[in-house]
């Protein structure tokens, strides 16, 4: 009975791609340089997660800078933690010049794992990126670990005392940074121990009741959770010390342990629109970055500034995708 | 004997199942049972369940559709899918009406009702869900959207 | 200055003109988008969070009508459960056990009402005691950890089998099957593609709201149809609209228990108001159905999961207001919400900005009683729904359901896969199984088996961890109670009873 739906569910999954591909063949992209309709974001995840808010920063930036007349829709392609709206924009909607798609790292970190399926990092045209956030390493003030060189010796001496609590499973962003700390201790990653929740904010209350002992977070998570006390930062997975309120604590790096994690959040366009349509975006992007609405917006979401477009980010994406496919080969997760 | 049919075919099922989890490659895992385990217990519970339906329940008689009834409701469930293939193509209004008007005619209303009411479901929707909910939808291929 | 002070000060900004107008607003919207089956409270206030920002909304006013949303739309959502037999979402299953019967009885417009009534008191209760203990149950709800919620899903699985009686083998077959749905995805705990068959459509898993809908929606199109054709569709009468005074007290101790019940389960982050509404109908009718009339249009059997799940509501908040952790996809949206206000929830905001916490927490009482205000009076109205014709109301609910699909997934797939789960679930129904063990399968599975290897990740294996802490412990003995020991209590009362008949 079951078989037999995931075999109709197979089919009328292809008969859905070849309809939708039949369709796309007259789909018009003549629109005018200056002035586009219908601009959309698309948010590969269901509403109100990351992707959401990557997608709201642009759309809601853009329309009250004025730098758009007519508001940018935001819709969901929820699946596969991007993968299908990815397969959707090269297979089908890849002529769509309209279309922005929201990125992160962790999108990268996909693309080197094979988990887009048969596209790799450059099936796409990336854009921009405009804001970042940044791994953190949290655990509760309770505990003995006062900087990064106590968790590391603790990890060392019996790495089965140390129980990291993580949003997301192996692979993941966080399972990266558990990792990287594990092999800057000396350990194999396999050796640690590792649980995996919902979100960040299942994974510090995990860390809150003592079920675990250590998140590898993000900074933007843990605003708000500062002042109370509850929690101690132990290091801050940049390359510099950040600003404002978070610029008391200190890096990795100067505490002698060479890790970073900064999650950018961008957006990538199809493959196929002409070079006038993507440098069409390019020049909206850094007109934009510059507007004090554009600032604005990005502080409310809580993200830091993190400017890089077109080409030059083309480069940096591509560099990271092999980046990661050689440290996910190194901490043993290849396929 | 439907409920027999439909135990038997359970146990096939569990059987496929908990044979695709015997299948998993897991590279490695942070919990001694890992991915395979939970499904594989799911399937042994639904195949002995499916044995004590095969063997030892009373079945009980199940009137199915027959004649007119199946053809109608095949043809409920092929508009359906008819409906999600033209959304996207025709467009919200435009298949809502067609699709609105052809379920009403398999529920034995009158061509005036169906089509007037389809007409109507088409636009009433469109302005709650489109207007007023603004929630993006389709608005046709044929018209360029 | 106390808590209670700045709750005052709170209740002196709500309660004015533009305010309460606004609260309407959101009522009114919610229960809208709650009545539309797929269309939930997110649709709603991710709808009109940019507009009130865009319009320049002060906060408060914007929390008031945020407030009216959320709880608007918790309400709309049992419409469709008691008029059409298709939950709105997954804390309105248990809704249609006697609400649709109540419904068929031609007792909608009571049932609606009553439900209205429930609804109102378990969120009042909850925000009572969200008003109280907040910070002590805070405490508690941490201290919850992966056995914990083992041992509670455990519970809940034994529940169950009272729940829907009749055939405990077709029960725990449907509940197997709802579990086994949900194991198709990414394994939350090694990343491992499970059933997913190279599709990225399914590695996420299956949304609820596609198995929700089609299972019920497109069922029950179906048995309509067959209802139809074999003309035994008996044309549905509206005997009264209003609720009787006498009705709603003999539900009294029903809805205090539930709400009880349902605030208590709905503090902890993750689980929420589809678990607190099993357990509480569950625990009703253990107590109260001597004569089989739950599941049979009981008014009890509706009170219960009605106050119930809107207690769960108002209890998801604890987490969120006093440690900053969303309890359920709504309070996610509502955490944005405030952020985007610059209103940070955490330890802190009791402690640093009372009067933010106070305005909050006034404006959910009066959310909460705009839903009861604005909601009575349409009771007759809403009943109406059910004299719409067939013909007109069939193609009125398939549009919605694909819709309620649509806003959240754009893709035809999804589509086709809602109508292939949908004739899964008429073959279901023919036979005679029921479909509510199926959905509480599928919705607690996932958890059970997320919170077991999660609990034996932490302990190395070791599977002492399930049975350590007081509450695990407890929650065993509870299970182990209504299992084994309950049921050999009313077999001996049973004998007793006939024993005396024979003297």
């Amino acid at each position: 009975m079951l078989t037999n739906r995931f075999s109709i569910l197979f089919f009328v999954t292809t008969l859905a791609a070849l309809s939708l591909q039949g369709c796309n063949n007259t789909q018009p992209n003549t629109t005018s340089k200056t002035e586009r309709k219908n601009l959309e974001c698309i948010a590969p995840a269901k509403p109100g997660g990351g992707f959401d808010l990557t997608c709201r920063l642009a759309a809601n930036s853009l329309k009250e800078s004025k730098l758009i007349s007519q508001p940018m829709q935001v819709k969901y392609l929820p699946g596969g933690i991007g993968a299908l709206a990815y397969n959707n924009i090269v297979g089908s909607r890849n002529k769509d010049p309209n279309i922005i798609i929201a990125a992160s790292t962790g999108s990268a970190l996909n693309l080197a794992q094979g988990k887009f399926g048969e596209y790799d990092e450059n099936a796409v045209r990336w854009l921009a990126a405009l804001g970042a956030d940044f791994g953190v390493v949290v655990v509760n003030s309770d505990s003995p670990w006062q900087n990064l060189g106590d968790l590391m010796e603790a990890l060392k001496k019996n790495p089965e005392s140390v129980v990291f609590g993580a949003a997301g499973s192996i692979g993941s962003q966080d399972w990266m940074k558990a990792s990287l700390l594990a092999k800057a201790a000396g350990l194999d990653p396999k050796q640690m121990r590792f649980v995996a929740y919902e979100g960040g904010g299942e994974a510090l209350a995990s860390v809150l009741g003592g079920q675990t002992q250590v998140c590898p977070c993000d900074v933007s998570e843990m605003k708000g959770q500062l002042e109370s006390g509850k929690f101690r930062i132990l290091a801050v997975l940049a390359d510099d010390r950040l600003e404002d309120e978070f610029a008391e604590y200190p890096t990795a790096v100067e505490q002698g342990y060479d890790v970073t994690w900064p999650v950018w959040r961008g957006y990538y366009v199809p493959p196929n629109i002409t070079e006038e349509e993507y440098q069409w975006w390019v020049d909206k992007m850094t007109k934009l970055v510059e507007t004090p609405e554009f600032k604005q917006e990005l502080a409310n979401r809580g993200l830091f500034p993190y400017v890089t477009i077109g080409s030059e980010y083309e480069t940096l994406v591509k560099k990271q995708v092999k980046d990661f496919r050689e440290l996910v080969k190194e901490i043993g997760l290849s396929k | 004997m439907s409920d027999r049919i439909f135990a038997g075919l359970m146990l096939f099922f569990s059987l496929y199942y908990g044979w695709e989890a015997y299948g998993l490659k897991v590279p490695f895992a942070y919990d001694p049972l890992g991915p395979r385990a939970f499904p594989l217990f799911l399937a042994i519970l639904l195949a002995v369940f499916s044995l004590f339906v095969l063997f030892r329940s009373k079945s009980q008689q199940v009137e199915w559709p027959r004649d007119r009834l199946l053809l109608k409701s095949v043809l409920v469930i092929a508009t359906l899918v008819g409906y999600g293939f033209t959304l996207f193509w025709l467009g919200f209004i435009l298949s809502t009406a067609i699709v609105s008007t052809l379920l009403a005619r398999l529920f034995e209303a009158n061509w005036v009702q169906s089509g007037l009411g389809g007409i109507a479901l088409g636009l009433v929707f469109y302005a709650l869900f489109g207007w007023l909910l603004q929630i993006p939808l389709p608005s046709g291929q044929i018209f360029g959207g | 200055m106390d808590i209670l002070d700045f709750l005052l000060q709170g209740f002196a900004v709500a309660l004015t003109p533009l305010n309460l107008a606004m609260a309407l607003v959101g009522g009114f919207i919610g229960t809208l988008v709650g009545a539309l089956p797929g269309i939930g409270p997110i649709n709603g206030v991710a709808v009109l969070l940019p507009i009130s920002y865009t319009l320049g909304l002060p906060p408060e006013t914007a929390l008031i009508m945020l407030a009216g949303i959320y709880y608007g739309a918790e309400y709309g959502g049992r419409i469709s459960s008691i008029l059409l037999n298709i939950p709105g979402d997954s804390s309105a299953v248990m809704s249609t056990l006697d609400g649709y019967p109540l419904a068929h009885k031609g007792m909608a417009g009571p049932a609606l009402a009553l439900s209205a009534i429930s609804s109102f008191i378990g969120g009042t209760i909850a925000v009572i005691g969200l008003t109280l203990f907040a910070p002590l149950l805070a405490e508690m709800a941490i201290k919850f950890g992966p056995a914990e919620y083992f041992s509670l899903m455990i519970f809940a699985f034994a529940s169950l089998a009272v729940i829907v009686g009749k055939n405990p083998l077709k029960t725990a077959i449907a509940a197997v099957l709802g579990v086994m749905l949900a194991t198709v995805g990414v394994d939350s705990g090694t990343g491992v593609l499970r059933y997913t068959y190279g599709q990225p459509e399914l590695y996420d898993g299956i949304d609820f709201l596609i198995v929700v809908i089609g299972l019920f929606a497109v069922s029950e199109i179906l048995l309509l149809l067959e209802r139809a054709h074999m003309g035994r569709l008996i044309p549905v009468a509206i005997n009264r609209t209003m609720i009787k005074l006498e009705e709603v007290l003999a539900c009294k101790w029903t809805i205090l228990r539930s709400s009880i019940i349902g605030f208590i389960i709905g503090v902890l982050p993750g689980t929420g108001a589809s678990i607190a509404s099993a357990v509480a109908y569950s625990t009703e009718k253990r107590l109260n159905d001597s004569e089989g009339t739950f599941g049979k249009g009981d008014f009890r059997g509706l009170a219960a999961p009605e106050a119930a799940n809107n207690a769960a509501a108002g209890g998801a908040f604890v987490p969120m207001l006093t440690l900053g952790i969303p309890g359920s996809g709504t309070t996610a949206i509502l955490l944005g919400a405030l952020l985007l206000y610059n209103i940070q929830p955490g330890p802190m905001l009791f402690a640093q900005q009372p009067e933010i916490a106070g305005g909050l927490i006034a404006s959910m009482y009066i959310g909460n009683l705009m839903l009861l205000v604005l909601n009575l009076p349409m009771v007759g109205l809403f009943a109406r729904i059910l004299l719409i014709p067939n013909w007109l109301l069939v193609p009125g609910i398939a549009v919605m359901a694909f819709v309620g699909v649509f806003s959240v997934h754009g893709s035809m797939v999804s589509i086709l896969f809602v109508l292939a789960i949908g004739v899964f679930g008429y073959f279901l129904r023919k036979l005679k199984y029921s479909l509510i063990p199926f959905i509480l399968g599928f919705v607690l599975g996932e958890l059970m088996e997320e919170n077991l290897r999660r609990a034996l990740a932490i302990s190395g294996g070791d599977m002492g961890i399930l049975f350590q802490s007081q509450i695990s412990q407890s929650l065993w003995v509870l299970t182990f109670s209504i299992v084994i020991i309950l049921p050999i209590v009313r077999l001996l009362f049973r004998r007793r009873l006939l024993e005396k008949q024979k003297t």
